[in-house]
């Protein structure tokens, strides 16, 4: 597989803090790739270096070969994308801000603009002003700015802002079409698994600037099948009602909650219904929606994880 | 190149599509025709003030002054009594042109009686200068201003103690106002003029007299030689009006070209808003975050650095040539176009020069416009290097006020090393004309003072920009 993207010994330091901590990556083309990780573990220091935003201290960044420090023309000409926000004039409107943004790019045809308007469903409100726009078709706007030179590498920070689930959904037939169909690499961060299980193919996970490990989806998936956990709130005794149920691994969180895990979905029901014949007073049952910190746990067996914090 | 310029382009788009640059370019709109209606009530004003006389009471004035005479009993009273009673016989007021005459015949008998009685005078001669001062008395009297004048010329022709040039010299503004019928009554530029002429010959005569050692008086007399070229061209050429370099102090008629010579003044206005576009050039970037629109590009930094600046720099020239237009077209509408084509007078090697007025009139915009690059290039530096436009802004038009009243201050104090500050030398009309804050001040000088500045403050900008972190 081609690389387009290669990160090797990448280090920063904010002051005496280590932000990025020996970062080595390679994304390939044809690939929606993952950068997963909580607020402020180094996903957005780690972009705004490829994106030669920031200054490095050490470590070398290759875009399709070409180093961004020896060939930055070369290697910029290739990436496109969003930092943190969707940055746009406000005074201007829609279609000014892509012709600002073409303007500064070489082989950008006024067709090719009005073709990115269409494919992120913009074309009724192109034409004005940039301040009127909601979050997020300002993302659109965004995301229209960082495909119209066909890139070889996209890299979107936080894509999903704003968008309602149906432009989720948008966006990630977008993303996949451009990486399955176009043979372009997609880079998305975000901080939420369950967005990455449905966009991405492969996923990064990154905690206190160290990249901790690298799962393709379908990996992530089996290896967390069979193991589903409910939160299960009741009113009176916690301790009494958790003790009930004694042939699954149960752990009381709070006053009124507690957890259970159990391995195939359908036994929750089994649960309920005993909980209910012993009278336990329930008030909801929810789906637990395990954090960063536990997928990590279960996918590393445990080593390092007292890092995440 | 290409994309360099596209760069350079998106710059003046995104200055021209906010509304506050409409609104700041309404503003110097605003400034200049302010500035040209202030003209015109002024030049109302100036042509409403005329004193008019009340006969009774300039007679009754006239008697006046004769009981005071009678009372002090000075040398030649007698004379001056009796040239009153004459300007009262015939009603001649203080605005009269025949006023001055009127005395002027009187002394010229009271010289006369005074020779006679020093027995300097033979009875023929006493009888024919007496008969002449009669005579030229009676012209006045019957208000024949051409015989009067024409008298007067005789008079310095017969007179054996003149040269020629000093008889045509004597002679000038009456052999003038005969030729041309101009009645000394009415008010003619021409005839004022050709007064001027004969003033500016005689004082040039004096100094020639006088001035041997004195730089001071020869300085004054080169001076004067200038004036009069200026002058005598003007008249041979008929030209009224015309564009000059002329300061408020200066002012004697408020016409089209003095208006429009003025008109500099006012540059502040745009100075003003290039500090506002260049303050806010790349602060605004980083503030709103585009800044990272601009970077994630293939364009080098110093080229998207460079980009803004020769955007200020542009945009400085456009609206200097706009505010130029502006004042023009006012000007016109507030004065009148007729006087449109006439041209620049300037003396130089002892010739007078023609240019048209309207290019003078650009070149002293052009000129004004110096301080306003320099300004731009500060608020530019201090943008860049705060990344804060409020901070950009604010300290610039601080300092750009400031800076005239503190050399003002310092040239006071006669702290002459306060030539090498910036804005002694901004001004560069002032220090073509001679007339800057310090003494001997040459346009090479305030150059390299400036050019110096502008390097300090480019390399400032400049650093500022390219220091990757927090962005």
């Amino acid at each position: 597989m081609e690389a387009v993207l290669q990160i090797k010994g990448l280090n920063k330091y904010f002051g005496h803090k280590k932000v990025v901590d020996d970062l080595n990556l390679e994304l390939y083309r044809g690939e929606v790739f993952g950068f997963l990780g909580p607020n402020g573990a180094g996903k957005t220091t780690t972009i705004k270096m490829v994106m030669s935003l920031l200054q490095r201290d050490s470590g070398e960044i290759l875009i399709n070969g070409y180093s961004i420090d020896k060939q930055y023309e070369k290697a910029m000409a290739c990436v496109g994308g969003i930092v943190e926000n969707p940055e746009t004039y406000q005074y201007m409107t829609g279609i000014q801000n892509l012709r600002q943004y073409a303007r500064m790019r070489t082989g950008v045809t006024e067709e090719r603009i009005r073709e990115v308007v269409r494919i992120v469903g913009l074309e009724n409100r192109i034409n004005d002003k940039v301040k009127k726009y909601s979050l997020g078709m300002k993302q659109r706007l965004g995301v229209a700015q960082s495909i119209m030179h066909h890139p070889d590498l996209l890299i979107l920070d936080e894509p999903t802002n704003g968008l309602d689930p149906a432009g989720i959904k948008e966006l990630r037939d977008i993303l996949k079409r451009l990486a399955h169909e176009e043979n372009a690499c997609v880079m998305v961060s975000s901080h939420l698994l369950s967005e990455m299980q449905l966009m991405c193919d492969r996923v990064g996970i990154i905690a206190d600037g160290r990249l901790i490990g690298v799962r393709s989806v379908s990996e992530l998936m089996s290896e967390s099948e069979g193991k589903h956990q409910f939160e299960i709130r009741v009113k009176g005794n916690v301790s009494a009602a958790a003790a009930l149920i004694d042939d699954k691994p149960v752990e009381i969180t709070g006053e009124q909650t507690f957890h259970v895990t159990v391995a195939n979905e359908d036994e929750i029901s089994g649960i309920i219904t005993r909980l209910v014949i012993n009278q336990v007073k329930l008030i909801t049952v929810t789906e637990a929606t395990r954090n960063l910190e536990e997928v990590f746990i279960e996918l590393t067996g445990g080593e390092g994880g007292h890092q995440i914090g | 190149m290409g994309k360099f310029l596209r760069l350079v382009q998106n710059e003046h788009i995104k200055i021209f599509s906010r509304v506050s640059t409409w609104i700041l370019v309404i503003l110097m709109v605003v400034v200049s025709v302010g500035y040209h209606g202030f003209m015109k009530f002024a030049q109302y004003q100036m042509n409403n003030y005329s004193y008019v006389e009340d006969i009774d009471d300039v007679m009754e004035g006239y008697k006046n002054e004769i009981q005071y005479l009678e009372a002090e009993k000075s040398a030649g009273y007698e004379y001056q009594i009796q040239a009153y009673e004459f300007l009262i016989a015939h009603q001649i007021t203080y605005n009269d042109w025949r006023n001055t005459e009127v005395f002027s015949q009187f002394n010229n008998k009271a010289s006369l009686d005074a020779e006679t009685a020093a027995g300097n005078l033979t009875e023929a001669e006493l009888a024919a200068q007496s008969k002449e001062i009669q005579d030229n008395l009676d012209l006045l009297a019957k208000n024949d201003w051409k015989g009067y004048f024409e008298s007067l010329i005789r008079y310095n022709e017969g007179n054996a103690a003149l040269t020629a040039e000093e008889k045509e010299n004597a002679n000038f503004y009456h052999q003038y106002a005969v030729e041309n019928n101009l009645d000394p009554s009415k008010e003619d530029w021409r005839a004022t003029l050709a007064q001027q002429i004969q003033g500016l010959r005689t004082e040039i005569s004096t100094l020639e007299q006088s001035t041997q050692q004195d730089p001071e008086a020869a300085l004054q007399l080169e001076k004067r030689r200038e004036e009069l070229l200026l002058c005598e061209y003007r008249l041979e050429h008929q030209i009224q009006s015309y564009a000059q370099q002329i300061s408020f102090n200066e002012v004697q008629r408020i016409d089209f070209w003095t208006v429009l010579g003025l008109s500099n003044i006012m540059i502040g206005v745009v100075s003003m808003i290039i500090i506002i576009f260049a303050g806010s050039s790349i602060a605004n970037e980083f503030s709103t975050g585009t800044v990272k629109f601009l970077l994630i590009n293939p364009v080098k930094r110093w080229k998207i650095f460079l980009s803004k600046y020769v955007t200020i720099l542009s945009m400085s020239i456009m609206l200097v040539l706009a505010f130029f237009v502006t004042n023009t077209l006012c000007s016109g509408l507030f004065f009148g176009l007729s006087d449109i084509i006439a041209p620049y007078l300037y003396v130089s090697n002892g010739a007078v020069h023609s240019l048209p007025g309207l290019l003078f009139i650009l070149w002293q915009h052009l000129l004004g416009s110096v301080n306003l690059v320099v300004m731009g290039t500060l608020a530019f530096a201090i943008s860049s290097l705060l990344r804060n436009s409020a901070v950009a802004i604010g300290v610039s038009v601080f300092v750009m006020l400031a800076g005239s009243t503190i050399i003002a201050f310092m040239s006071a104090l006669q702290l002459d090393w306060a030539r090498f500050f910036i804005f002694a030398n901004t001004d560069l009309n002032a220090i073509i004309n001679g007339s800057s804050s310090f003494p001997n001040m040459t346009v090479g000088f305030s150059l390299s003072v400036i050019a110096v500045h502008m390097i300090i403050f480019f390399l400032t900008a400049w650093d500022g920009f390219m220091r990757r972190e927090s962005i």
